[in-house]
């Protein structure tokens, strides 16, 4: 037994020190920092002790709820539905007989894959271009049918901002999504659908009550996932709008940016990022307890 | 030679440079306007008259947020005009603010209200720099009237204007920005060169130093991030003629960042700060006076907490 224990701890020991290193020390390190007034521009001087002025400053700071509201609702809440809705109507339809009839399925299927194999970078930079008021070729169209008088500033006007922004991230992060329930939809038996249908149910009911149940695994699944990358997110929000105009589009990933790099305070952008990590805790609870629920059918 | 408060030299000048106003001569003729406006209260008319008898932008400025907008400068530039100051200096050497939340909100107003008339289009509060492709492409192709640049985008401008037209003539001038009680005020700016008091090659940053001042033609000759690195500092004399008679007068008139940089308030926290309370006046988020208010407040309890 003693050589068994010995043997497990050798075999374990790496991955300890890889966790140790990379996930442990850095949280403490960002923990201690976020109780004192590290400054970037007194790095050798080091941060007094603050205890926990910090937090009370963020929790107590106006700007927050809207951080808040803003990281929870628009970027998240909004963010993953839209995806996880445009995901299952695409997966369903490039399932559909229709698209299957037409051999069309491989076409679609090398389409779909083009938004995921473009770098985030370059998928903002040309959806910038396109959202251009001078130049962009969605204002284009816009004043050139008609439908508008002026071009819109959508990435500089509070009523536009937000849904161009989670246009850009749906585009740019939806084909896993539709892979996903591509593949769930393959597992399922057709003759379940067809015998719905000979028993008169409509298209409606069918993915009501055929579609909907078999994709339930796999849309808690990408939900949760979709949930971690898209609170985490700083890229998007960041090289799309630099979190503005103002700080209208501000969240808690920029915000610990600008915290620590633009404004310099070291300790309160640490604060910002241990409050971002324990609501991640969160969500990261919910997931090992659905994962553990489904793989041993029983509760974690 | 920049020297600290005990006599020891800290860095050694490297560039200068500051804003002015770069415009163009036709449009301005176009609105009646032979001279360049000298007051605020001129330029927003003469903005206004541009856009109102042209069909183009008058003031085209960038009026983005980001980390480090240009509506800093700006605002900065109304506000040093006026003598009112985010951070001075006290004789004692004490640091306070120099401004009220009114005046911080004057300023808010006087930039909104180009975006409010439509003769800074709106297209504009996604641009958050100075020197962005689109001012100077809409000053290169006439669509804007009035700029305020860093004297290298001005180079730009009327380098790209011969380019594109050659033989045409330059239709660009430039100007001091509008004066008030206290002048006209940008900011006498530039880069110096110093080593890091963390660093760990003290030589080697010195002999890069050294080749960084070498004379011409080793590198200042394909250096042109700046006009004029290492040159007498009051005379652009490698500008074109069209608008180096502005941005001279500019600089002679200008004045350093002062307690601004010395002062205990970060100026990339104000920089941030004061660009996002602007933004959510241009997008209406925010009132100018409740901005105004928010950003003097932030100001202030930073400058409490780090003045000792």
């Amino acid at each position: 037994v003693r050589g068994t224990r010995w043997f497990v701890a050798t075999m374990l020991a790496p991955a300890f020190f890889f966790l140790i290193c990379f996930y442990v020390y850095p949280t403490v390190f960002n923990i201690a920092n976020s109780l004192t007034d590290l400054s970037l521009f007194g790095l050798k001087r080091g941060g007094a002790w603050v205890g926990v002025d910090n937090y009370l400053e963020l929790v107590t700071s106006p700007d927050f709820r809207r951080v808040l509201w803003n990281t929870v609702i628009w970027l998240t809440a909004v963010g993953v539905t839209v995806r996880l809705a445009a995901g299952l109507g695409l997966a369903l339809l490039l399932t559909s007989r229709t698209i299957r009839k037409y051999r069309l399925q491989t076409v679609c299927r090398v389409l779909l894959l083009v938004p995921w194999a473009t770098p985030p970078i370059v998928a903002i930079l040309v959806w910038r271009w396109m959202l251009d008021t001078r130049v962009g070729v969605i204002n284009g169209l816009l004043t050139g049918l008609g439908v508008v008088g002026h071009p819109i500033p959508f990435l500089a006007s509070a009523a536009w901002v937000w849904p161009a922004l989670i246009t850009i991230i749906t585009w740019n992060t939806l084909p896993l999504v539709t892979l996903t329930f591509i593949a769930s939809l393959q597992s399922l038996p057709s003759e379940l659908v067809d015998a719905a249908e000979v028993d008169g149910a409509t298209r409606l009911q069918v993915v009501r009550y055929i579609y909907l149940p078999h994709l339930k695994p796999a849309i808690v699944v990408m939900g949760l996932m979709s949930t971690f990358w898209t609170f985490n997110n700083f890229i998007y929000v960041w090289l799309t709008t630099g979190a503005g105009p103002g700080l209208f589009t501000d969240v808690l990933a920029t915000e610990v940016y600008i915290k620590a790099f633009i404004d310099g305070r070291l300790g309160y952008s640490s604060a910002v990022g241990v409050v971002m990590a324990a609501i991640m805790v969160v969500f990261g609870l919910i997931y090992l307890r659905l994962i553990v629920e489904r793989e041993f059918g029983e509760a974690y | 030679m920049q020297q600290g408060p005990d006599g020891k030299t800290y860095a050694i000048p490297f560039t200068v440079d500051t804003f002015a106003m770069v415009y163009n001569t036709d449009l301005l003729k176009a609105a009646t306007y032979d001279e360049f406006p000298k007051t605020w209260q001129d330029l927003r008319a003469a903005s206004l008259a541009v856009f109102r008898k042209t069909g183009k932008s008058g003031f085209g400025f960038p009026a983005g947020s980001c980390g480090t907008p240009a509506i800093w400068f700006f605002l900065n530039f109304y506000w040093w005009s006026k003598d009112w100051n985010l951070i001075d200096q006290a004789p004692d050497g004490k640091f306070f603010m120099k401004i009220t939340p009114e005046q911080i909100a004057e300023g808010f107003d006087y930039y909104n209200q180009f975006l409010i008339d439509g003769d800074n289009p709106k297209s504009n509060l996604s641009i958050c720099l100075w020197g962005a492709p689109e001012i100077v492409e809409d000053m290169v192709s006439g669509n804007a009237a009035i700029a305020s640049v860093p004297d290298a985008v001005g180079v730009q401008i009327v380098n790209t204007f011969k380019q594109r037209f050659p033989g045409k003539p330059v239709p660009f001038a430039a100007a001091p920005h509008p004066a008030d009680v206290n002048g006209s005020k940008t900011f006498f700016g530039g880069r110096s060169l110093a080593i890091s008091a963390n660093s760990r090659h003290v030589d080697a940053a010195w002999q890069l130093i050294r080749f960084l001042n070498m004379p011409d033609p080793t590198f200042t000759k394909y250096y042109t991030n700046y006009v004029q690195p290492q040159k007498p500092v009051l005379n652009y004399d490698r500008m074109p003629a069209e608008i180096a008679p502005g941005f001279t007068a500019q600089i002679r008139q200008a004045r350093t960042w002062g307690p601004y940089g010395l002062g205990p308030v970060a100026i990339p926290f104000m920089w941030n700060a004061t660009g996002r309370a602007a933004g959510s006046v241009f997008i209406g988020e925010k009132s100018a006076k409740e901005a105004a208010g928010e950003l003097y407040d932030a100001i202030a309890k930073e400058l409490a907490k780090n003045q000792h």
